[in-house]
């Protein structure tokens, strides 16, 4: 047992003492901290282009709300330059404002009375859309409403037009969404951001763990002659899983905090519990992974089982629920992890505390191999 | 030089089960991902529409109006089923039983409304659900501020008309069936836009291509690190020097393996090119295929040359994996491979925009839709650019690493 210790001090020696090791490791911490970036940069509005082919009072006034919102910029030019910059991927959609938008508007019709001109590079196309169309039913809104008090009485006309399109401070109408326990379940940037390093964290981890292990040169010195004192490699290996795992968790704590700061995951000791056994699955993982003799095998190998555990561990897109896939997944750690809202963290700590026991106790079950 | 070729494609393909590694992996792990996630994101058509379930308080024929062209609209019509509950126990009981989400309408909503108050209509999501239950929030969530105005809209009709003289029945019949018509035209404000038949029906959801075009080039360059780790390797092995001394120049030796290494990445490339064309719908066209054929002798080129430089930096094999791996995240990261460029912040976005990563995705977009976009000079100029400057780096580091 004193030789496992001291291997995982030896180990843990050589990754806080050398430059690879100390370079990773802020390499690292500056990936975790990444995403809060954001929070500190205010968001980009989207780039759009502008074409008025109405040119009236009511295109006009479409234009100057659509100038307003904080999601799209609106660039104004030819309609050739436009259309060049669109199709180079400059701009995120092109509106063309259709000749009679305005009577349209006034005859109470909105259908077909915009067009939004994209190239397969827009990938905003549906915020765009939703926000200048958002604003284009406002202004028939108004008008209709306007039509409408007309009927009534013509001379009510411009006092509710002028009334409507102002609009309200605070929505009339409004969801709010519940937790399933029934509390608010609020969304906070913070907390967004907290989860994007998590996940960052969580890939890099898998890939370091795996690599770890499977990378070190087979004639490793140190480990032969830790067998010539009947230290079977398989414990070689455990310890230094181990070791990796202490190495990389400080970063945990940085998407850990923000999670305590934004009141939501879970409390910063227990996420951190969960990151280490998260570490400790791979280190398994990575355990039998060195038994492959090829190096270029081991390393595409490792590859996959990154994006595996990216992908289908739901650090990327949220998986659908149900179906073999889904269930199959939680054979990853990664499944575990990002499974913290669904299950609450006991149920997570004790899945991934199962993931990290049957994988690190595989490895001593696989026939011994010399080195 | 050829010899030198075929001997470093040699080490990379060691055998025939590295060979179907290489190819085998990425392909099963792709057509899985669009087992799993693709009815969501790559066609209009859900495989598997999910239920809802509605406590509706409210027996007023407006909200009951504004439900019904709520689940016949283009937003969520044939995306959803709507069930009727009578009680919250029973809405939260159906989350239990598969619901996606429980929406509750509360008591006498349109009479708070027509009294010139304000309402809250609860959503709870299904947390066994998360992507049924983000696409439905963000649809519903996106809807309610114009059916906000819509409200605000009537109660200014109405009230302008009471003050202005108009008797309160005849404002109060204009109320409801002005109500009624806008809250039926707000559901249907898809309408607005000519030809939408490419929109998707969830706002968030992107487009096939894209998704199509970033697996492929992050598969691609996770796939070339044994590049990286055999540069890095190659130092302690001696079999450059023995190259050296059969003769062959060290430009040749580095070329050779310069090119093995994209050829090798080339390979993994074209196979998974044509099988994420195949699920994301490719739009065949000669240029397309041409663009998706020169993003793949570029981006190998680039690739290849990034891990053998990484490979002649790192001091061991293991940093040099590590070190490409990061390499690797940073660049699919900041080439909008993970987050699209659209949403990041504006300088950001400039920088993305000449990124090798940005680039190759969006010659991939381009050769996947079938050519129709533009700025192929300009993204393959890019490319170039960048293997340009990485060359003489490279051969430069090659030749003080070997002597």
């Amino acid at each position: 047992m004193k030789l496992f210790w001291a291997t995982i001090a030896y180990r843990l020696k050589a990754l806080f003492t050398t430059a690879h090791g100390i370079v990773f490791l802020a390499l690292a911490l500056l990936l975790a901290f990444a995403p809060f970036i954001g929070l500190i940069i205010p968001d980009a509005p989207v780039p759009i282009g502008w074409i008025d082919e109405d040119d009236t009072d009511f295109s006009h006034k479409l234009l100057e709300r659509v100038e307003a919102l904080e999601v799209v910029w609106v660039t104004i030019d030819e309609r050739e330059t436009l259309i060049a910059n669109l199709q180079t991927g400059r701009l995120e959609g092109v509106f063309v404002i259709k000749e009679g938008f305005e009577d349209a508007l006034k005859g109470g019709e909105f259908e077909e009375t915009l067009q939004l001109l994209r190239s397969p590079y827009s990938t905003a196309a549906g915020v765009i859309s939703e926000s200048v169309g958002g604003e284009a039913i406002h202004l028939w809104l108004t008008c209709s409403a306007a039509n409408e008090a007309a009927e009534l009485d013509p001379a009510l006309y411009d006092a509710v037009f002028e009334d409507i399109i102002v609009g309200t401070e605070l929505p009339i109408i409004s969801i709010m969404r519940l937790g399933a326990a029934g509390q608010t379940d609020n969304v906070s940037p913070l907390r967004d951001a907290a989860y994007t390093s998590l996940y960052l964290l969580a890939a890099l981890g898998c890939f370091f763990m795996l690599t770890g292990l499977a990378m070190a040169p087979k004639n490793n010195d140190f480990a032969a002659r830790l067998i010539s004192r009947d230290f079977s490699l398989a414990r070689y290996r455990l310890a230094v899983g181990i070791a990796d795992a202490a190495y990389l968790l400080p970063c945990a704590a940085v998407p850990a905090v923000a999670f305590g700061i934004a009141r939501a995951g879970a409390p910063v000791l227990t996420l951190l519990i969960m990151f280490a056994l998260y570490m400790l699955a791979y280190a398994g993982v990575a355990s039998m992974v060195s038994r492959i003799a090829n190096q270029t095998m081991r390393l595409l190998l490792i590859s996959v089982i990154t994006i595996a555990t990216v992908l289908f561990g739901s650090l990327l897109i949220p998986l659908p629920s149900g179906g073999w896939a889904t269930a199959f997944a939680y054979l990853l750690p990664s499944r575990w992890l990002s499974s913290l809202q669904r299950f609450g963290a006991l149920k997570c700590v004790a899945g991934l505390a199962v993931c990290a026991l049957i994988y690190n106790i595989i490895p001593f079950f696989i026939k011994k191999e010399d080195i | 030089m050829k010899k030198l070729f075929a001997v470093d494609l040699r080490r990379l393909l060691h055998n025939r089960i590295v060979i179907l590694t290489a190819i085998a992996a990425p392909l099963i792990l792709v057509l899985l991902v669009s087992l799993v996630v693709a009815p969501y994101f790559f066609s209009d058509v859900r495989a598997r529409n999910f239920f809802v379930v509605v406590y509706n308080e409210d027996d007023n024929e407006v909200t009951k109006g504004i439900l019904e062209s709520l689940v016949e609209s283009e937003s969520l019509g044939g995306l959803i089923t709507v069930e009727f509950v009578d009680s919250e126990e029973d809405g939260l009981a159906a989350i239990d039983n598969g619901a996606a989400a429980y929406i509750h309408v509360p008591l006498g909503m349109q009479d708070i409304l027509y009294g010139g108050s304000s309402t809250v209509i609860t959503y709870v999501g299904n947390p066994d659900m998360p992507l049924e239950d983000r696409l439905l929030f963000e649809t519903l969530s996106s809807g309610t501020a114009l059916v906000s105005h819509a409200q605000h809209a009537v109660n200014v009709l109405y009230d302008k008309s009471v003050d202005a003289g108009v008797g309160r029945q005849t404002a109060s019949e204009a109320y409801r069936r002005t109500a009624l018509t806008f809250f039926a035209e707000v559901m249907s404000r898809d309408e607005l836009y000519e030809e939408t038949e490419e929109t998707s029906p969830l706002g968030g959801a992107l487009p096939s291509e894209y998704y199509a075009a970033s697996f492929l080039i992050l598969f691609v360059a996770l796939g070339a690190l044994p590049v990286a780790r055999i540069t890095a390797a190659d130092h302690g092995s001696g079999l450059i020097h023995r190259q050296l001394l059969s003769g062959h120049r060290t430009a040749a030796c580095f070329v050779s393996r310069w090119l093995a290494g994209g050829a090798f990445a080339l390979m993994q490339y074209i196979v998974l090119a044509a099988a994420l064309g195949i699920i994301a719908g490719v739009r065949f066209s000669v240029g397309g295929a041409a663009v998706l054929l020169m993003n793949g002798a570029l981006l190998c080129a680039f690739i290849s040359l990034g891990m053998m430089l990484i490979g002649l930096y790192a001091r061991t094999a293991s940093a040099a994996v590590r070190i490409a791996f990061l390499a690797v995240l940073a660049l699919a990261l900041m080439g909008g491979l993970m987050v699209p460029s659209a949403y990041m912040p504006a300088f950001i976005r400039d920088v993305s925009y000449y990124t090798p990563m940005s680039a190759a995705l969006r010659l991939g977009i381009y050769g996947i839709s079938g050519g129709r976009a533009g700025g192929v000079g300009l993204f393959a100029g890019t490319l170039a650019v960048f293997i340009a400057v990485l060359l003489p780096v490279s051969i430069g580091r090659f030749q003080r690493r070997i002597h």
